[in-house]
C-alpha cells in the first residue's frame, strides 16, 4: 500500500511539474477545410498544392494533400514518417519525435506545430489538446518538459549553452527563474546565433 | 463622364490578354493588421517599406513592415519608445526611410527643463531602435499642453530630411517655425527660423512636404463657414515665407476634399473634388467635379465639372506618370456607430464605424494641370463594419499606365452562386487617354476560394513597374505584387 501511495505521489509530482512549464502560445487560427499549402518530402522537395486543415490534434497525425483541390483524385495522405513537414497557409508543422510530457525514450514521429520559428531553435506546441511546449535546435532531439525533468540545467546548457552569456545565466539562476524566462532566453539565443552567423 | 461598367462577358473574353501578373511573397511571422491605421510607404532599390500608424492609449505606435524585392517580409515590428512620465513624456513623431535606412523621430517634452527636444535614431534589420539617438533640435515651452510640434518630411531624392518645429503658440503673435535640413547620416546641414508675415493665428499643420530644391510646404486647413479649404504656407530656404490660400474663385463652388503631392519639378500639386455651396444640406455630400492647383501658378485653382454629381467622392491618390496626373478616388462613407457605453467606461471602447465603399473614380489632368483629359468610373459596391482596409483602392503605375487594384465581388466575374460575395482581387490598367483595359482577375493565382488571406489595398507600395500590396489573415501577412 505504501508503495502504491508513493507511486501515485510521484506521478502527481511528475504531472504537476510537466504542466508547470506550459506556456500559452497563440493557437493556430484557420478554418477547417482545404487551404493553399506545401509538403516537404524526405528528399527535401517542396510540393506546392493544397492541404486539409482539420484541428490541432488531427493535424499532428496526418497531412492530407491535394495538387488540385477540385479533383479528389489528386489527394495524397501522408503520415509523419513520410514527410519532413508541411504548411497550411502560414501554419507550419514539422515531423519530429515526441511522445508527450511524460513520455520516455525516443518518441514517435508527430507533425508538431511550429509556434515560433527561430534562427537556431524552433519553439513547438504539441496539442493533447492542451498545449505542451518543446524546443528543437536544428535537427537535434527536441527538448521538452520530460527531458528536462531530471537533468534540468544540463539539458538547458545543451540547448542554450553555446552562448556564454546565457550559459552564465543558466548556471547562476534557479530553476523557477529559468522556467519563467525560458521563452526570452530562447529568443536571446536565436538573436545571438543569427549575429554570430 | 464616360461611365465604364463592367460586363462579365466582356471581361471573360478579354482577360486572356491580361497585362498584369501577380506574385505572392512568403508568409510573415505572426502579425495582424490593426484597424483604423494610417499609412505611409517608401520604396528603395533594396526593399519596400510599409509604415502603419495607430494610436493606443495616447501612444503613437508605428509598425514597420519591410519586404525585400522578392516580396518576402523580412521585418515586421512595432516601433515604440518608453513613454516616460507625466512631466517627462516621449513619443514617436514620425518614421521615415532615408536612403534605405529606417529612421524614427522621437520627441521628448520635459516640463522641468522646459524643453521639447527632437531626436532621431536608426532602426536595424530586427526592428530595434539604435540607442544612440541623435539630437536634431529643441524648443522652449512653458506648458506641456502647448509645447510646440515637430514635423519631418523626406525629400523626393530620399537622401535628405526636412524637419520643422512649430514653436508654442502665443495669442496675437506670428507662429514661428525652426527648420533643420538633415543629410543621410542625420547630420544637420542647415538650420534657421522663419515666420509668415501677416499671420498672427495658430497654424494647424495637416501635412508637411519638402522638395529637393529646399522648398518647405506646410499645409493647414482653414474654414470658410463650414467649408474647409487648404492654405499653403511655403518657405524656401534662404527666402521668405509665403501664404497661399488655395481657394476656388467661384464663390458657389467649395472644396469637398483633396490630396497633395510634389511634382517632379518640386512644386506642390493639389487635386480634389468640388461641391456646390448651399445654405441647407441634407443627405450625403455630392461632388460636382474636380479641382486642381499647382504651386507654380499661385493664383490659379482650376475647376472641372463631372457629367453628373458623385456622392461621397473621396480623393485617395494623386499620381504623375510623366505625362499626365491621375486623381484616384472612391465613393466612401464612414458612419460612426453610437456608443452604448458612457462616462469613464466609454474610454475603454474603440470607436466603431459602418463603412460604405462605392465606385472608384479616376480623373486625368494634363501635366500642367491646365485641363482635364478624362473622367471614368469603375462600378463597385461594398459595405463593412469596423474594418475596411480590404475595401479601399491601391493605385500606382505599371508600364506607364495607371493601375488600380481593389477587391471586387467574385460573383460579378465568375458564375458561382456559393462564392458570389467573396472578395476577388482585380487590377485595371488605365491609359493616358482614359481607356480602361478589361479588369484582370486573380481568382486562380491567389486561390481566392480556399485562401484565408484577404488583399488589403489600403497598404500598397509602388515602384517602377510594381505595385506591392499587403494581404493578410488573422495571424500573418504577406505581399502580393502586381507587375
Amino acid at each position: 500500500m505504501k508503495k502504491l501511495l508513493s507511486l501515485i505521489t510521484f506521478l502527481m509530482v511528475l504531472v504537476s511539474f510537466a504542466n508547470a512549464q506550459d506556456q500559452k502560445y497563440v493557437d493556430p487560427d484557420l478554418t477547417r477545410g482545404i487551404h493553399p499549402g506545401t509538403v516537404t518530402t524526405l528528399d527535401k522537395k517542396v510540393l506546392q498544392g493544397y492541404v486539409f486543415n482539420a484541428d490541432h490534434v488531427q493535424n499532428q497525425k496526418r497531412c492530407i494533400f491535394y495538387t488540385d483541390y477540385n479533383d479528389g483524385n489528386t489527394k495524397t495522405e501522408y503520415s509523419p514518417s513520410d514527410l519532413v513537414g508541411y504548411t497550411i497557409e502560414n501554419l507550419q508543422y514539422k515531423s519530429i519525435p515526441y511522445s508527450g510530457n511524460i513520455g520516455s525514450g525516443k518518441g514517435d514521429q508527430q507533425f508538431v506545430y511550429v509556434a515560433k520559428p527561430g534562427f537556431a531553435i524552433n519553439t513547438f506546441v504539441y496539442y493533447t489538446p492542451a498545449q505542451q511546449i518543446l524546443w528543437q535546435k536544428g535537427e537535434e532531439d527536441p527538448v521538452s518538459n520530460s527531458t528536462m525533468l531530471f537533468n534540468f540545467k544540463k539539458t538547458l546548457l545543451n540547448l542554450l549553452g553555446d552562448d556564454p552569456d546565457i550559459a552564465a545565466i543558466v548556471n547562476d539562476k534557479g530553476r523557477v527563474y529559468l522556467m519563467m524566462h525560458l521563452d526570452i532566453l530562447v529568443d536571446q539565443y536565436n538573436t545571438w546565433a543569427q549575429a554570430k552567423k | 463622364m464616360k461611365y465604364f461598367l463592367f460586363s462579365p462577358a466582356l471581361l471573360m473574353g478579354l482577360s486572356a490578354f491580361a497585362q498584369v501578373q501577380v506574385v505572392q511573397g512568403n508568409n510573415s511571422s505572426q502579425f495582424s493588421v490593426s484597424k483604423h491605421a494610417e499609412f505611409s510607404s517608401f520604396t528603395t532599390d533594396k526593399a519596400n517599406y510599409f509604415v502603419l500608424k495607430r494610436t493606443e492609449h495616447f501612444e503613437k505606435i508605428n509598425t514597420l513592415i519591410v519586404a525585400d524585392k522578392s516580396g518576402s517580409v523580412v521585418t515586421n515590428k512595432e516601433i515604440r519608445v518608453d513613454m516616460g512620465s507625466f512631466n517627462n513624456q516621449s513619443g514617436v513623431k514620425d518614421l521615415l526611410v532615408i536612403n534605405s535606412t529606417p529612421v524614427v523621430f522621437v520627441e521628448n517634452r520635459d516640463k522641468g527643463a522646459g524643453k521639447n527636444v527632437l531626436t532621431a535614431g536608426t532602426i536595424d534589420g530586427n526592428g530595434s531602435i539604435n540607442t544612440a539617438l541623435i539630437t536634431i533640435g529643441s524648443m522652449d515651452f512653458v506648458k506641456m499642453s502647448n509645447a510646440g510640434e515637430w514635423y519631418a518630411a523626406l525629400t523626393p531624392d530620399q537622401k535628405h530630411v526636412a524637419v520643422i518645429g512649430k514653436s508654442p503658440y502665443e495669442k496675437g503673435s506670428a507662429t514661428q517655425f525652426s527648420y533643420f535640413m538633415l543629410d543621410e547620416k542625420l547630420q544637420v546641414t542647415s538650420k534657421g527660423i522663419f515666420t509668415f508675415a501677416g499671420n498672427d493665428k495658430n497654424i494647424y499643420v495637416t501635412n508637411f512636404l519638402a522638395s529637393d530644391k529646399g522648398d518647405l510646404y506646410i499645409i493647414a486647413d482653414d474654414f470658410d463657414k463650414s467649408y474647409k479649404y487648404p492654405t499653403l504656407y511655403k518657405y524656401t530656404i534662404g527666402g521668405t515665407g509665403v501664404i497661399v490660400p488655395v481657394v476656388i474663385t467661384d464663390p458657389k463652388l467649395k472644396n469637398l476634399n483633396y490630396i497633395a503631392r510634389l511634382s517632379p519639378q518640386g512644386d506642390l500639386v493639389f487635386a480634389g473634388y468640388i461641391q456646390k455651396k448651399s445654405t441647407f444640406s441634407a443627405g450625403d455630400p455630392a461632388a460636382i467635379g474636380t479641382w486642381m492647383f499647382n504651386s507654380s501658378k499661385t493664383n490659379e485653382v482650376k475647376t472641372f465639372n463631372f457629367d453628373k454629381p458623385i456622392t461621397n467622392a473621396t480623393a485617395r491618390n494623386l499620381i504623375y506618370n510623366g505625362d499626365i496626373w491621375f486623381l484616384v478616388g472612391e465613393q466612401y462613407k464612414a458612419d460612426k456607430v453610437e456608443m452604448t457605453a458612457s462616462g469613464p467606461a466609454a474610454a475603454n471602447f474603440d470607436e466603431t464605424y459602418n463603412y460604405t465603399h462605392g465606385d472608384i473614380i479616376v480623373t486625368g489632368f494634363t501635366a500642367d494641370g491646365g485641363s482635364k483629359k478624362f473622367d471614368l468610373s469603375l462600378d463597385r459596391q461594398w459595405t463593412a463594419k469596423d474594418f475596411d482596409q480590404d475595401l479601399t483602392v491601391a493605385s500606382g503605375t505599371i508600364n506607364n499606365k495607371l493601375v488600380v487594384v481593389f477587391n471586387d465581388q467574385y460573383g460579378k466575374y465568375i458564375d458561382d452562386r456559393y462564392h458570389k460575395f467573396l472578395k476577388l482581387p482585380v487590377a485595371v490598367l488605365i491609359s493616358n487617354a482614359g481607356v480602361a483595359d478589361s479588369p484582370v482577375i486573380f481568382a486562380n493565382e491567389l486561390d481566392v476560394k480556399v485562401s484565408s488571406y484577404t488583399l488589403y489595398p489600403q497598404f500598397f507600395n509602388n515602384d517602377s513597374g510594381h505595385l506591392m500590396v499587403l494581404s493578410g489573415n488573422s495571424q500573418s501577412i504577406k505581399t502580393v505584387t502586381f507587375q
